[in-house]
């Protein structure tokens, strides 16, 4: 899943950089730990992705589902303005949800993966 | 945000980690009373889940997108639930991350930027391990 925030201004649009986040070990590899360790895992997890300056706002609350076979997304605090869509885009073989305004949109990027053999596999299916 | 919203949004984390076992009378008359109870065979956090989201839909004039990866069954596989917001210059992703202890259901997330893409987008990797 990759998040990718634009400002709108008409018909033209600007992507806004997000600030340097740390990247994941290029050399990273799946290990499934040991069941006591996740098992011991409660709490919270805080994501935050800090834009560079964008010049329109874009405000919501809402909530994500991740299941294995769908990925939905609620808003529950939104303008009268804002809208969301989903579509699968078959040349990426990902899906998107996009969430926008007059102004600024969010995009979603989301893809499936399957680890089969020590690799990753895209299970995009349709 | 609006207090019926919030309240929403707060009843539903507490349907979803809820384990279906009565705590008192009095909470489940305040917080709770308008959860289905699952009939037999039906799995409560897919029946509560859905639930929930019909009263989210109901608040929220049916904003709401779902992106299917595949035929949209049922599924007792574990769901990973994150509240999502975006103001000012920042959007987060805050999610609760239980114990689901009993196998096969278990999951882990890894979070960064992405090792292919730019160094500036951020890329959630979401694990389900050992299930379904």
């Amino acid at each position: 899943m990759t998040v990718k925030r634009y400002d709108q201004d008409g018909v033209a649009e600007k992507e806004v950089q997000a600030r340097n986040l740390p990247r994941i070990d290029k050399d990273w590899v799946f290990k499934a730990r040991p069941a006591e360790d996740r098992d011991d895992k409660i709490g919270l997890s805080h994501s935050t992705v800090p834009f560079d300056n964008p010049s329109k706002p874009l405000n919501f609350t809402g909530i994500a589902f991740f299941v294995p076979t769908t990925f939905t997304v609620y808003l529950a605090n939104a303008e009268k303005d804002l809208t969301i869509a989903s579509e699968s885009n078959f040349l990426t073989h990902t899906y998107q949800v996009e969430i926008k305004n007059a102004q600024a949109a969010l995009r979603i990027s989301i893809n499936k993966e399957l680890y089969s053999n020590g690799q990753w596999v895209n299970a995009y299916s349709k | 945000m609006p207090q019926k919203t919030l309240g929403v949004i707060c009843a539903l984390f507490i349907a979803l980690v809820s384990d279906g076992t009565r705590a008192s009378a009095e909470t489940d008359a305040d917080v709770l009373s308008w959860l289905p109870q699952p009939a037999p065979g039906e799995d409560l956090l897919v029946v509560r889940r859905n639930a929930v989201m019909n009263k989210m839909a109901e608040v929220t004039n049916n904003r709401v997108t779902i992106v299917k990866f595949d035929d949209d069954f049922e599924t007792k596989c574990p769901t990973l639930t994150s509240l999502l917001s975006s103001a000012g210059n920042r959007l987060e992703l805050v999610t609760p991350i239980f114990s689901f202890s009993t196998p096969p259901k278990r999951l882990s997330i890894w979070r960064g930027a992405g090792r292919r893409g730019p160094s500036r987008t951020l890329s959630l990797k979401i694990l389900h391990v050992d299930m379904c």
